[in-house]
């Protein structure tokens, strides 16, 4: 049994040994996808396969299970590594091929005793087009090479065969051997890390330490669970807009069943499967994995396989959007991915009257690809922030992309790739108006230097922007154009692939916010006020949405005329999206 | 062996921490050869923060009971900048970009810390 102060220390050992293995794939990968955009994780497991600690990203599945098919735990040695990119064959522990899953077993006393796990997203692993994903795909085979479970070293040695295969499958395989030798660099540091631990504390006391972290993860989330939303059936129906091929919307239908026993998710009244590329292999475990990483917000207690048992059943349905079957394109899954976390926050909002927060937009991603002054194709994959949900207690996050994941810095897109970035800014009116705001998305807008390339595109929630919710409003939608103002002005299809741009074009891409939370005509004036002054908001949007008029200067508020305006106050409902609605459909 | 830039050979033996807070300033040595830690505590000097530097320094320096030469590194730290920006007391400051760019401090690189929560 391990006391209550030592499992403090393995706590804070965890956590250091996650962002040293982190540091080090950040530092040594070679892709701008990794290094700079930083789409990558480590996390470490028990000698069963229960993830102990991990990343706050609300996405994965069981990673070691799909290993031990292949290659039983009893067949593992210390200094093997294995990996795989496999969607289909690790039903959702990977959701895209791309992410490349790197595993090692840990070894204590000469028994197996956990697992380091290292996930990354690389940048060209072959497929239809550079960069791999594309809106255009319409089965898995286009979306790159597929790596099922296989074991890449033995004993420590490295299969250079089978790394020469996957590197060679690549456009850009410098960067891939560079990224792979990145990973299993730092699953080897956590293999090593994890072994100290065990040595310091014991193998017993260690052991012990994962499953009272596992156990405290369940109660935590459970209790908070049970405090948040009362017994009954909670229903909520999400929207995505169209899977790049002409069918849309496509509807999330979730039915959380709470009872004094049991709480089950049943999401198989989700439309079918599409062909397009959006189509989300859900593991049963992510719905879990969002309500925990929104309950446990403020606490210790990490978001481990402990939250994922207090939901104790998820319903899918094969052949559904979420259960999609072999070999559905997955490549855009990030939009369906939003849009499950959107479907559970309004389960708990139906579960609350109005409690928690708001929708968010799916973060955007864009592509392009043509080749360089010096005739060598690039790949540009730009990740952009958008505006998340405003929370009972304050606004929404203004521009931010997901956990961890980060921008390119202008100046880096400038001095890498054929382009100039003219302009990186915040979107306004894109925040659902509210008693607190939702977040603002933002502009990008880039001057095209190549003679020509091919741009992707990815925008969601454009038809059906992110709900308010307890009287807050909607959010404002995102779009892109080619040419604004000028001759040439066209817009570029929000989910799309096969757009052509040439020298001198400018593209200029905005990017949705996040609904409002409680009445806009609660919010402060001053704080209008300064959203006005501070380019957040306009001058006609606090007018009609927030019934805050300003003086003919707009330096300050009018009182006068504000009162009169928020004297015709519009009746609210609990969700907010077009108008006031008490039910999504 | 060595050890915090101390080694064997070296006679200097005291590794110092100093921290200039808004009213009072902190210092710690320890003694690498003893174990022996000090401390002192000496009022800040808002005018010329140096003086009250130099004094803490002094102060630590005789309650260890070392001279000067005994010191290997000096380590400072100080929550004058945050103290000034939390209590709005610094220069009107203006931030100069070109057009496109106003909202560069707002947006950063975009990201929600890797152990935040939604």
């Amino acid at each position: 049994m391990c006391d209550p102060v030592t499992i403090e220390i393995i706590r804070g050992a965890l956590r250091a040994i996650q962002s040293e293995m982190e540091a080090l794939i950040e530092r040594t990968a070679m892709s701008p996808f990794i290094r700079e955009k930083k789409d990558f994780y480590a996390a470490l497991f028990d000698a069963t396969g229960q993830l102990i600690a991990g990343s706050n990203l609300p996405l994965f599945g069981d990673v070691v299970g799909p290993v031990t098919e292949h290659y039983p735990l009893d067949s593992m040695r210390a200094g093997d590594i294995y990996w795989f990119n496999d969607c289909y064959a690790s039903r959702g522990a990977v959701s895209h091929s791309p992410d490349q899953v790197l595993l090692a077993p840990v070894f204590a006393d000469g028994l197996l005793s956990g697992f380091a796990q290292s996930w990354a997203h690389f940048n060209d692993i072959g497929g239809m087009r550079p960069g791999s994903l594309s809106p255009d795909c319409t089965d898995i085979w286009q979306e790159g090479i597929i790596v099922p479970p296989v074991r890449l070293a033995r004993d420590g040695v490295v299969d250079e065969a089978l790394l020469r295969l996957f590197v060679r499958n690549s456009r850009f395989p410098t960067m891939v051997r560079g990224d792979m030798r990145a990973s299993m660099a730092a699953i080897r540091l956590g293999d090593r890390r994890m072994v100290e631990l065990f040595e310091r504390f014991g193998r017993g006391t260690t052991c012990n330490a994962f499953q009272q972290l596992l156990d405290e993860s369940e109660c935590e989330t459970r209790a908070r669970f049970r405090a948040l939303v009362p017994e009954g059936e909670h229903s909520f129906t999400e929207r995505i807009d169209s899977d790049g091929h002409g069918h849309g919307p496509i509807r999330l239908r979730y039915r959380l069943s709470v009872t004094a026993e049991r709480i089950t998710l049943d999401a198989s009244a989700s439309d079918d499967q599409v062909p397009g590329p959006i189509n989300f292999l859900m593991s049963p475990t992510v719905p879990a994995m969002v309500f925990g990483a929104y309950l446990l917000d403020g606490s210790k207690v990490m978001l481990n396989s402990g939250a994922e048992r207090a939901i104790d059943e998820v319903i899918l349905r094969e052949g559904s959007i979420l259960q999609p079957r072999f070999p559905a394109p997955l490549g855009m899954r990030g939009v369906t991915m939003m849009r499950n976390m959107a479907a559970c926050l309004g389960l708990l909002n139906v579960a609350t009257g109005g409690r928690a927060m708001a929708a968010h937009s799916a973060y955007v991603i864009w592509y392009m690809r043509g080749t360089d002054a010096n005739g060598r194709l690039f790949l540009l994959s730009d990740g952009l922030g958008v505006g998340y949900g405003a929370r009972p207690t304050a606004d929404g996050n203004d521009a931010v992309y997901l956990v961890a994941q980060e921008n390119f810095p202008s100046e880096f897109l400038d001095s890498v790739f054929p382009v100039s970035v003219r302009a990186y800014a915040i979107n306004p009116d894109t925040g659902g108006p509210g008693r607190w705001r939702g977040g603002c998305g933002l502009v990008r807008e880039v001057e095209v230097l190549a003679d020509e390339a091919m741009v992707s595109m990815r925008i969601d929630s454009v038809d059906n922007p992110p709900w308010g919710v307890g009287g807050g409003k909607a959010a404002g939608a995102g779009r892109c154009v080619v040419n604004p103002g000028r001759s040439g002005e066209r817009v570029i299809k929000p989910l799309s692939d096969g757009n052509i741009v040439r020298r001198g074009d400018i593209l200029r891409i905005e990017t949705g916010g996040g609904g409002g939370f409680g009445h806009p005509f609660d919010r402060e004036p001053e704080r209008v006020l300064d959203d006005v002054l501070n380019g957040f908001v306009s001058r006609t949007s606090a007018e009609l949405d927030y019934g805050v008029v300003l003086r003919p200067d707009g330096r300050a508020v009018d009182a006068g005329a504000t009162a009169q305006q928020r004297a015709k106050r519009p009746l609210a409902a609990l969700f907010h999206r077009g108008s006031y609605q008490e039910v999504l459909d | 062996m060595e050890r915090n830039g101390i080694t064997a050979e070296n006679t200097r033996r005291l590794v110092v921490g100093i921290d200039t807070g808004g009213t009072f300033t902190d210092v710690i040595a320890l003694d690498w050869a003893t174990g022996r830690i000090s401390t002192a505590k000496t009022p800040s000097t808002p005018d010329d923060q140096s003086i009250g530097f130099a004094d803490g320094i002094e102060a630590v320096r005789v309650i260890a009971g070392t001279s000067g030469g005994d010191f290997a590194r000096v380590l400072h730290g100080t929550t004058v900048e945050t103290n000034l920006i939390l209590e709005g007391k610094g220069s009107p400051a203006a931030l100069l970009t070109t057009a496109g760019f106003r909202y560069v401090l707002e947006i950063g690189r975009q990201e929600v810390p890797r152990r935040a929560s939604l």
